[in-house]
């Protein structure tokens, strides 16, 4: 102020100063501007507030939790608050400005919230993210709402997805739940949207949703029905379990098909079907066709209907016509008893009637009636005892009338067959039951084995071959006419016999007859124990081998062949000549007997027999019997080869027989016999008794002496060699050989050189007689007899054997199959008794499926108990998705 | 001496404001930095007041915007500096939510108060004496740039606390605003010339000190 230069410097600067505003004032109105134009646009996109009103909020936020379309973020709640009463949740939500439009009525809202359930888990990204508000609504602009109220549940099928949505009516809920799927053969075309009872409360009625294209499939011909995963079937039938998917047992479904022969008429959306609980019954109704339209029909059965039950099926001519509605039980007001009374219906449809052409039908059953169709029951089930209703035509059945007018008409019925067959098989079981089966089967036993020891006795087996010899020996005797001259000269013989045998040197040979059979029986345990019984049964093995190979089987006609041929032989003249001959040769024989010589016969006979005991007695001779055992099992094998080779032989032999030279033979030894008596005449048989004496005498000795007494053992070792030759043999294959040398033979019978050999033996024959003239015929009988008797022991040993060996073999095969037997028949009660268990399972299994039984119940509780384990789930993650911290730091 | 401060205006001088020269009140640019000399600044107050104004504008929405976007498992919270410092105090952190209160709220505020005072005190002479307006000038001047402590906090945690899904940090709006205020409120207090407040305080003689 004192200074008066800086007096007008001051001025100016401030002048300019005052003109111009600062260029730092834009900054703050570049500031003001951005912030209007922000708040400007912000007002201007801001989409219109709506109201929507939920039971809870469900950890919403302000200012944060978000709405969605289609996984798009379309709004923010601005405020939470409760309506005025407190009972409902308001959140206020800004919508974007591009969605406005569109809430209209369709619009819906639902907080998205983490959820596992048998569809599986959903929202899942609400537990990390916060739960959100989803919105779906369809894409029509409509009259634009502000207030909503929030679902609890997501809608099942999103606004606007093609499809069809129709109603299902079924008498329960089942196992059927808001989200379980619709299938087409087994897959997922739908889903299950709602569950409600309709109004009056007597059938439940379910929205389901086929989405598109699979919406085509829905006609009015489709039938639907409840997949409720488990389906058992236990009908007249059989049984049938039918197992669904996992997801399918867990949450239920509901499948449909097209059962109808053609294709239906599309629907409108809405269509009510019904709900049938199982595919059989879906697919009957769609073959049966409703049953409203089923002609009922009355039948009185006269027994017990136990098994008969409602839905069974009614058959005519093993075709299902119908089924049976009711099974009831009425007193007759006419008789006063009770009676069963069956309620069957049939489907005119089904018998090629018109749907409502009940009297169409009625007239045809009266018809059938007349000519004696009746209602029978039978058993569908052996198992189950489930019954079904049999029409079928009864031949003598009583005239009955039928009478249509009814409403109800009476089916005539006749007692059904299974009444009677299950009496009679009870009848049989009881009887069965009381027959003193074990008791019994030990008697057989024993009785069997009785038998066997019986049958392997020696004595027994010698019987037939006895028995047939003497049988053979008398009729040829008895056949013999010149028999009344032989007796008389056998009494005369037996006359001298007596003499003989009166005589006192003879007492003491019973005695020592007795020694020699105790010694045979000692023998004969001692062959017992040689163990010969394994060999004898397969002895007799081979032997029915061989009686069953061919070659056997045409041996008895050879044997005819042969027979034939010897009887034609027989019928020679010259056989005529022989009984004479041996007449002559008894009464020759008489005057031998009465020779004086022979007195001493006797006692050198005793001796002999005590001698022949004394070798009996021998042990070596035990053993030498012991080793024929496996002789003759060697020997069978032998045999075997031989019988085949023996049949061809068999046919030579006959026709050797019937060949001139043998029917010569006769008459060759007629004259033979001739020479022989002539030679008995000619003899001295005084001498030839004292010389026979000598002989025995003789024979004694030689059986006393040392070398004697070797013999048997000498036998024995003979024996074991002949065995070590038979196996040599049969190593050596000799059977073939023996096979081939029969051959062999066969060709040599055919030989007609043979022929001429049979002449030249007749030749011989009548040589032989001039020998037999000789006097050194007279050692010849000792040698032959000799050579008999040992043929003869051979040949009963080996009868024994044999035969000893099939006996037993046989009856040891008896005797297994009998323990066989009686093993199978101690199994049977068993089996029975298991038969029994098995059904008394069958029918608790039975029992159990019911409803409402324990299995049932069971059933329940475990799908409550796996349905509170997804709920507790689902908390659990809406605990988690609240505080997520709750993991870590704890509730 | 002791009553009355006498300017170099008032002897006749200019300081150049870049070296500190002193000059005739006459010479209009510094022969030694070659920098224009101004006795005293030809806008006055104006610009002081621009960049209050700015300074003042941007603060509502960095106090009205979040600060700190936090993301943790999906989840974002955003934190505004007052929410901030309420969340900090709720969870018994005291000593933070003071040194945030203050660093956020209580300086900058106090900032715009004293600005403003001093703007109004250069014009006006019964509000300050020149000795004080020059205490609280100071004052503003070595506290004012700790106001950035916030947006120093905002800017190290976002970059260290990247751990993406478990959890991340973002600047939000207020971060910008924030600083653009506490910038603006720099240059505000920047823009006061000093030697203003020394004119007023010439022209209140009355004034005991």
């Amino acid at each position: 102020m004192t200074d008066d230069a800086s007096e007008p410097l001051e001025p100016e600067i401030e002048r300019t100063g005052r003109r111009w505003p600062s260029l730092v004032w834009l900054v703050p109105l570049i500031a003001v501007l951005g912030a209007v134009v922000l708040l400007v646009q912000g007002l201007a996109n801001r989409g219109p507030l709506i109201t929507i009103e939920f039971a809870a909020a469900e950890g919403l936020r302000v200012g944060e939790s978000v709405v969605k379309y289609r996984d798009v973020d379309v709004g923010r709640v601005e405020a939470v608050r409760f309506s005025d009463d407190l009972s409902t949740v308001l959140v206020m939500v800004r919508m974007d400005q591009a969605v406005a439009p569109y809430l209209d009525g369709s619009a819906k809202f639902w907080i998205v919230r983490p959820q596992v359930s048998a569809q599986g888990i959903t929202g899942l990204d609400t537990v990390i993210s916060g739960t959100y508000i989803e919105g779906s609504w369809d894409t029509e602009p409509g009259s634009v709402l502000s207030t909503f109220v929030g679902d609890e549940l997501p809608p099942p099928t999103p606004e606007g997805t093609p499809g069809i949505r129709v109603r299902l009516r079924a008498v329960d809920g089942g196992s059927l739940n808001v989200g379980s799927p619709v299938l087409f053969k087994r897959i997922e075309v739908g889903l299950i949207e709602s569950k409600t009872l309709t109004e009056d409360g007597a059938a439940v009625e379910f929205s389901a949703f086929i989405r598109a294209p699979n919406d085509r499939r829905i006609s009015d011909a489709t039938r639907f029905w409840n997949t409720s995963g488990v389906d058992l079937q236990l009908g007249a039938d059989g049984a049938r379990l039918k197992i669904a998917s996992l997801s399918s047992l867990l949450r239920g479904g509901v499948s449909f098909e097209d059962f109808g022969p053609g294709n239906g008429a599309p629907v409108e959306p809405g269509q009510i079907f019904e709900l049938f609980t199982s595919e059989s019954d879906a697919s009957d109704n769609a073959r049966v066709g409703d049953a409203a339209s089923y002609v009922r029909l009355q039948i009185n059965f006269s027994g017990s209907v136990r098994g008969l039950r409602p839905g069974a099926t009614v058959e005519y001519g093993g075709i299902r016509v119908g089924r049976v509605i009711e099974v009831s039980a009425a007193v007759d007001p006419r008789t006063g008893r009770f009676r069963t009374n069956t309620i069957i219906g049939l489907s005119p449809t089904l018998l090629s009637f018109d749907e409502n052409d009940r009297e169409g039908l009625l007239g045809f059953i009266g018809n059938e009636v007349a000519n004696g169709l009746r209602a029978k029951l039978a058993m569908g089930n052996l198992l189950t005892g489930a019954l079904f209703v049999d029409l079928e035509p009864s031949e003598d059945a009583p005239i009955v009338s039928f009478d249509p007018t009814p409403p109800v008409p009476e089916l005539p019925a006749v007692a059904s067959d299974f009444d009677e067959l299950a009496g009679s098989v009870e009848g049989i079981l009881t009887r069965v039951d009381a027959l003193p089966i074990e008791a019994l089967l030990g008697n057989a036993v024993n009785l069997l084995e009785n038998l066997n020891r019986l049958a392997g006795a020696e004595e027994t087996q010698k019987i037939p071959g006895q028995a047939l010899s003497v049988l053979a020996t008398a009729e040829a005797l008895v056949a013999d006419p010149q028999l009344g001259q032989t007796a008389g000269e056998a009494t005369a013989l037996l006359k001298a016999l007596r003499t003989v045998a009166e005589d006192p040197a003879l007492v003491g040979a019973p005695e020592k007859l007795e020694g020699l059979l105790t010694s045979l029986s000692g023998l004969a345990s001692e062959l017992e124990r040689a163990k010969t019984a394994g060999d004898l049964a397969a002895t007799v093995k081979a032997l029915r081998v061989l009686v069953e190979s061919p070659a056997t089987k045409r041996l008895p006609e050879q044997a005819d062949a042969a027979l034939a041929s010897v009887s034609k032989l027989l019928e020679q003249p010259g056989w005529a000549a022989i009984p004479g001959e041996v007449n002559d040769t008894l009464s020759d024989l008489r005057g031998v007997l009465a020779l004086p010589g022979l007195d001493k016969l006797p006692g050198d006979v005793r001796q002999t027999l005590a001698s022949l005991q004394a070798r009996l007695d021998d042990p070596a001779l035990s053993q030498a019997i012991r080793d024929i055992g496996p002789l003759v099992a060697d020997t069978r094998r032998a045999v075997n080869g031989i019988a085949t080779k023996a049949d061809p032989a068999l046919t030579a032999l006959s026709e050797i027989l019937n060949d001139p030279g043998a029917k010569a033979t006769p008459a060759a030894l007629a004259a033979t016999l001739s020479s022989a008596q002539t030679f008995l005449e000619k003899t001295d048989f005084t001498a030839l008794a004292g010389e026979a004496t000598t002989t025995l005498a003789a024979l004694r000795q030689v059986l006393d002496t040392p070398g004697a007494r070797a013999a048997p053992t000498e036998l024995a070792a003979a024996l074991k060699s002949t065995q070590a030759f038979l196996k040599v043999l049969e190593e050596a294959e000799a059977a073939k050989n023996l096979s081939a040398t029969l051959a062999a033979v066969e060709d040599l019978v055919g030989n007609p050189a043979l022929i001429t050999a049979s002449n030249e033996l007749s030749q011989t024959l009548v040589a032989l007689r001039a020998v037999l003239s000789t006097e050194g015929a007279q050692e010849l009988p000792a040698a032959a007899a000799d050579a008999l008797t040992s043929a003869a022991a051979l040949l009963a040993q080996l009868e024994r054997e044999n035969l000893a060996g099939s006996a037993a073999g046989a009856l040891d095969g008896v005797k297994s199959a009998g323990a066989a037997f009686e093993r199978s028949i101690k199994d049977l009660p068993a089996l029975l008794a298991r038969l029994r268990a098995l059904s008394a399972r069958a029918d608790s299994l039975l029992a159990s499926v019911d409803v409402g039984s324990e299995l049932n119940y069971e059933a329940v509780t475990a799908i409550r108990e796996i349905r509170d384990a997804a709920r507790a789930v689902t908390d659990l993650a809406d605990l988690i998705q609240r505080k997520p911290n709750s993991i870590i730091l704890g509730k | 001496m002791t009553g009355e401060a006498i300017t170099a205006r008032q002897t006749g001088r200019v300081a150049c404001t870049d070296c500190g020269r002193v000059w005739p009140i006459t010479q209009q640019r510094c022969d030694r930095c070659g920098g224009r000399l101004r006795s005293r600044p030809a806008n006055g107050l104006e610009a002081v007041w621009a960049w209050w104004v700015a300074g003042v504008l941007f603060y509502i929405p960095a106090n009205v915007y979040p600060m700190l976007v936090t993301q943790s498992f999906g989840r974002e919270e955003h934190s505004t500096i007052l929410g901030g410092v309420v969340e900090l105090a709720d969870q018994g952190a005291w000593a933070v939510a003071a040194i945030v209160f203050t660093a956020s709220i209580a300086i900058p505020i106090g900032k715009f108060i004293a600005i403003a005072l001093l703007a109004i005190s250069v014009r006006r002479a019964s509000f300050l004496s020149g000795h004080k307006m020059s205490h609280v000038y100071e004052l503003v001047e070595l506290i004012g740039r700790w106001s950035m402590i916030d947006i120093f906090v905002v800017a190290i945690l976002s970059a260290l606390v990247q751990l993406n899904f478990v959890a991340s940090l973002h600047a939000g709006p207020a971060a910008v605003c924030f600083a653009l205020s506490v910038a603006f409120t720099m240059l505000s207090a920047r823009a006061f010339d000093s030697r203003l407040y020394w004119d007023q305080a010439g022209k209140s003689p009355g004034d005991s000190h």
